[in-house]
């Protein structure tokens, strides 16, 4: 028994030298790792410095590409009331964007230049049946002469129309390659936004990181339910203009002015309308309750950490 | 004096079982929720991207029936 008294003092002796010995082992260890801390956080400021040095860089990008915004609306606001001028009617609506309102006027402006076609055939037809009956060549002459007169006026007439409504296509033309950019533009925003986030996670670890992350990760599921919500509008405006092309399909076939072929190839364009317009409002219904769902996980996520 | 080694012997046992290492599992937690965060904002952007080629198409055929 005192033998193995004496053993296991040993054995207690040899555990506490051991630990001693362990003890001072960190100890050395801990000096050198506090060199190892040191570089790293020196890594860590020229890692600091830099991301500053990229966001000043950004802030440069982003002003630039304002400018150029300003630049591009401006041209955009001279453009229509270069428009205004020639058409001489409410052009202040389409200034602000109205695509309604610039489509109105553009239906208009092409009713009259059909009314202006339509008359002039009849004029001509008219014409072309008294140079039938003129009995003489003078008769024959002065007909003619009064033809092109009142024809070319008409051809004139045609002529303003239809450059008035080429214009008004190049200034639909215009908002959309603006509205395009302009989407772009806070999508890259948003990217750059996502950059420096990132930038900053790069100081965090472990259970702040996971943190930092989950709260990024709900501002972003947030703007796109948001996107989502936008979506939802166009959906419902793209069936009032699915619905309006149908009522104007079916006003053409009564009057009878397009072909069997015209007709069936316009049905084809409103049927595809629709279809996408339908697999759009299925995505963004199934998108939302997708959404909601990951919004659950991430909450979940937070009150696991 | 046996008593005392006996005990001691028992707490010293209990200490070197009780022992884990926190930071370890702090971390495996940590590392499983950003798997799952991942997971999530790919499947977010899998949705946004899905649904704004949908509405880019949408647009494309729209704007065709404008000519109607």
């Amino acid at each position: 028994m005192r033998n193995f008294k004496n053993i296991i003092t040993v054995f207690v002796l040899a555990f506490f030298l051991g630990n001693g010995a362990a003890f001072a082992q960190d100890s050395e260890l801990g000096n050198a790792s506090k060199d190892v801390m040191k570089e790293k956080r020196d890594q860590m400021n020229d890692t600091k410095k830099k991301a500053d040095n990229k966001a000043d860089q950004l802030k440069d990008k982003s002003d630039a590409m304002k400018d150029k915004a300003d630049a591009k609306r401006d041209k955009i606001k001279g453009d229509v009331d270069k428009v205004k001028d020639a058409a001489g009617d409410d052009a202040s609506s389409i200034s602000n964007g109205n695509a309604d309102v610039m489509k109105e006027k553009r239906e208009a402006m092409k009713a009259e230049a059909d009314r202006i076609i339509n008359s002039r055939k009849e004029l001509a037809d008219k014409y072309q049946e008294k140079l039938k009956n003129a009995k003489s060549e003078e008769q024959k002459a002065e007909i003619k002469a009064a033809m092109d007169k009142d024809l070319g006026a008409l051809n004139d007439q045609i002529k303003d129309a239809k450059s008035e409504l080429k214009e008004i296509d190049d200034l639909k033309d215009d908002v959309a390659v603006a509205k395009d950019e302009a989407k772009e533009r806070a999508k890259e925003a948003r990217k750059n936004k996502g950059n420096s986030d990132d930038a900053k996670l790069k100081y965090l670890e472990g259970r702040d990181l996971a943190l930092a992350r989950q709260k990024a990760a709900k501002a972003k599921l947030i703007e796109r339910k948001q996107d989502i919500s936008a979506k939802e509008s166009m959906v419902s405006k793209g069936q009032e203009r699915i619905n309006a092309a149908k009522k104007r399909l079916a006003a053409a076939t009564a009057d009878g002015k397009l072909s069997e072929e015209e007709i069936a190839k316009k049905k084809a364009a409103i049927e595809k309308a629709e279809a996408n317009l339908n697999k759009l409002d299925k995505s963004l219904k199934s998108g939302k309750a997708t959404l909601d769902k990951q919004a659950e996980t991430l909450d979940a996520v937070n009150q696991k950490n | 004096m046996k008593i005392l080694l006996k005990l001691f012997m028992v707490v010293l046992m209990l200490g070197i079982v009780s022992c884990r290492d926190t930071d370890k599992e702090e971390t495996a937690a940590a590392e499983a929720a950003i798997e799952t965060i991942d997971a999530v904002e790919e499947k977010a952007e899998e949705i946004s991207e899905k649904i704004d080629q949908e509405a880019s198409e949408l647009e494309a055929s729209l704007k065709e029936l404008d000519s109607i």
